[in-house]
């Protein structure tokens, strides 16, 4: 007798299918097919792009929905996740007291120190013993400014150094009888203190300024003693690595290194036990806290701080989306990642960021049972075929994960999503332990979109989905590798020059101020902090031993396991401990995706695959 | 090679010098060498920008016709399809913008 079968699989971002002919206990797989979860993964939402993917499966099936007999659905995990991110540390620099950028095109070179002054004010100034910095406003023209200069140099006033608003520093360059530093593209000159004793740096292409970011060098210029040096060592830093700046001192100006109250983090165990860390000590102490807790119960921050912040936003967020009251929620996991969060300087001249330390929280609640029921009732209506829920999603996953050729029980899966890590482990007898860890793929995004400071999380998911190029000329990129690919249409005005993400039939040019190297180094990091980080701590947690040697297959689903990077990096980890893992190949053909799909079809018949 | 024979070529149809005065701004900024000339016989400036191309050192050409527009062009592209298009008014960007072409980074659009 033969009948069909669809398999569904709602996950939190994917909602996938699966279409087979059951013949003698034997499935045959005809179609599959994925679409984006339509609404929150549980809620009736859902249906709409179930009916959308069924219908696209059975239209590549060749046959009509009508045909199917029965559906499977899988019995949503009832984990919810939630992310959180804030600052532990911050600098405030007052009074405007710092500028320090990169202009593609400063003007000269060198140290200038002197007293501020607007370009129209140089005919007025009467004390010719002082030096000076000129202030260039924007509605100032390169000739009359570099004219003003030369005639004031003439006149006996010595200059030793210009700001700039406009890309204008190699054009007054160019036509100034005395060589001085210039710094250009200030945008915020207005705010540029005049009267007030300043330096200013340029250094050579391809070199760095020295002098002012040097905390000694600033020190010398402005003639400080050790306390003040202490004070103006944050601006040194912030200037680390730049190509030109302006230092000017304004009496009241001080800068502060403020440490905010971070807070603590409280961990709740089992039998009352609790313990404490300070969020500033980083997140490798805290989930090194966690893990002497062992089974986490419920974590809090302290009120009236960052930490008990960031944990309060959770819980209500978390809230919202269950249905629940804020206090019932418990947070059964989450995972702390150093976070490197730029933080514009309050009173910046150019734009400028300072990059502070803070911490990434991902973090989880189980719910009460997710309403999949209602899903099912409502799918039954509309469609007009009988809906069944089927098994444990872990035991779906896992019997899906079996079709991968060259694996055997015992076997663990490490479905790595986007709301959450979830592994499962099935021992030669076929028992299966399962664990639901916070922190995957929208972590990642997370983390990229503010390391880099994008404010745009749609970006943020294509860099961290694609590799990267830069466009070299009209006909040529250079790839990661450091590759050249040749281009046979020239490469349109948009992606001259720049760094570009690379999709499959697009190209994303990225912001200049980003490099390639920069961009591919944080993509890289943080999703080694959150999926390797996780994908050891839980394997730890489904081996009864808690020795990741005692295990040898480990097979990796989900939408992450299809990233072009993700799974080297866990295989790579792994394969330290002597394990197998890699990503699955559910039937051989599908890759790490449908895995529960199919394992739904399986298990109504238990029995192999037919290809 | 001496400095004289880098340059990228503005070819112009019967413009003011100091209306070109930004053109050449925007190309000195960026610290590459440029040459104007006047060119006649030729109307557009597509046209234009394509013989300026062709005829320049750095493979870069402006075209600028009487009426102000602005073609930045490629000694390797197609020469009915100029790179950049612009107008005498924002000259600054099509001259910057060229001199970037020729050192391979990002252009202002």
């Amino acid at each position: 007798m033969k009948k069909l079968i669809a398999g569904v699989d709602i996950g939190n971002s994917s909602t996938e299918v699966a279409i087979a002919q059951i013949e003698d206990n034997h499935a045959v797989f005809l179609s599959q097919h994925l679409v984006k979860t339509t609404g929150i993964k549980g809620t009736i939402d859902n249906v709409k792009g179930i009916r959308f993917a069924l219908q696209e499966a059975a239209k590549k099936a060749g046959i009509s929905l009508k045909d199917i007999e029965t559906i499977r659905l899988n019995d949503a995990v009832p984990v919810i996740g939630d992310l959180a991110m804030d600052l532990i540390s911050e600098t405030i620099i007052t009074e405007s007291s710092m500028i320090g950028h990169n202009p593609d095109t400063p003007g000269g070179a060198g140290m200038g120190i002197g007293i501020t002054v607007i370009i129209d004010q140089l005919t007025a100034i009467e004390n010719k013993e002082q030096e000076y910095i000129v202030v260039i406003p924007k509605e100032f023209d390169y000739e009359w400014a570099a004219h003003r200069i030369n005639k004031a140099e003439q006149d006996g006033i010595i200059i030793t150094g210009a700001i700039v608003q406009k890309d204008d520093g190699v054009l007054i360059h160019n036509r100034l009888t005395k060589e001085i530093p210039i710094v250009d593209e200030v945008s915020l000159i207005e705010k540029v203190p005049l009267g007030k004793l300043a330096a200013i740096e340029v250094a050579l292409p391809g070199y760095v300024i020295r002098t002012l970011s040097n905390p000694y060098g600033l020190s010398t210029v402005f003639n400080l003693d050790p306390d003040q040096t202490k004070q103006i060592a944050l601006v040194a830093k912030a200037l680390v690595g730049n190509r030109s700046a302006v230092v000017i001192r304004t009496p009241q100006g001080e800068v502060v290194e403020r440490k905010i109250e971070a807070g603590r983090v409280i961990l709740k165990g089992t039998n009352k036990q609790q313990l404490e860390v300070s969020i500033n000590d980083g997140a490798e102490s805290i989930m090194s806290t966690y893990e002497k807790l062992g089974v986490l119960q419920d974590v809090r921050g302290e009120t009236g701080t960052n930490v008990g912040g960031m944990f309060n936003g959770l819980r209500y967020d978390l809230a919202q989306l269950t249905g629940q009251a804020a206090e019932e929620i418990m947070i059964s996991d989450f995972l702390a990642v150093d976070a490197v969060i730029p933080t514009s300087i309050s009173g910046a001249m150019a734009g400028e960021l300072s990059m502070e330390s803070g911490v990434a929280l991902a973090s989880m609640v189980k719910t009460d049972k997710v309403p999949v029921q209602r899903v099912a009732s409502l799918l039954e209506e509309e469609i007009g075929v009988a809906v069944e829920i089927g098994g444990i999603e872990a035991d779906m996953a896992i019997r899906g994960a079996l079709t991968t050729p060259g694996t055997r029980k015992p076997l663990v899966i490490l479905d790595m999503g986007g709301g959450s890590t979830d592994a499962a482990l099935m021992s030669e007898s076929s028992k299966i332990t399962s664990i639901h860890l916070a922190g995957a793929g929208d972590m990642v995004t997370m983390l990229i979109n503010s390391e880099l400071a994008l404010d745009n999380k749609e970006l943020a998911e294509k860099i961290k989905k694609n590799p990267l190029g830069k466009v070299l000329s009209l006909f040529h990129m250079q790839l990661e590798d450091g590759t050249i690919l040749f281009s046979k249409t020239p490469f349109p005005p948009h992606t001259f020059g720049k760094v570009l993400i690379r999709e499959e039939n697009d190209l994303t040019p990225l912001p200049n101020k980003l490099s390639m190297e920069k961009v591919r180094d944080i993509r890289r990091s943080a999703k080694r902090r959150v999926f390797v980080t996780n994908s050891l701590r839980a394997l730890k947690r489904v081996v009864p031993t808690g020795n990741l040697k005692h295990l040898s297959f480990v097979v990796m689903l989900g939408g992450s396991a299809l990233d072009f990077e993700i799974p080297q990096m866990i295989t790579e980890e792994l394969g330290r401990f002597g394990i197998v893992a890699g990503f699955a190949n559910i039937r051989g053909t599908e890759g790490p995706r449908n895995a529960v799909a199919t394992g739904l079809i399986l298990s109504s018949v238990g029995k192999e695959v037919v290809q | 090679m001496s400095l004289r024979e880098v340059y990228v070529l503005i070819l112009h149809h019967d413009i003011q010098l100091d209306e070109l005065k930004e053109v050449c701004a925007g190309l000195e900024e960026e610290g590459v060498p440029y040459l104007l000339q006047e060119e006649k016989q030729l109307d557009t400036c597509i046209q234009l920008s394509a013989k300026a191309a062709s005829n320049s050192p750095l493979q870069v050409g402006i075209g600028i016709d009487r009426f102000g527009n602005i073609c930045v062009q490629h000694e390797k592209l197609e020469k009915d399809k100029p790179y950049l298009r612009g107008e005498l008014k924002s000259s600054r960007k099509a001259g910057k913008n060229a001199a970037r072409l020729v050192k391979g980074l990002s252009l202002t659009l």
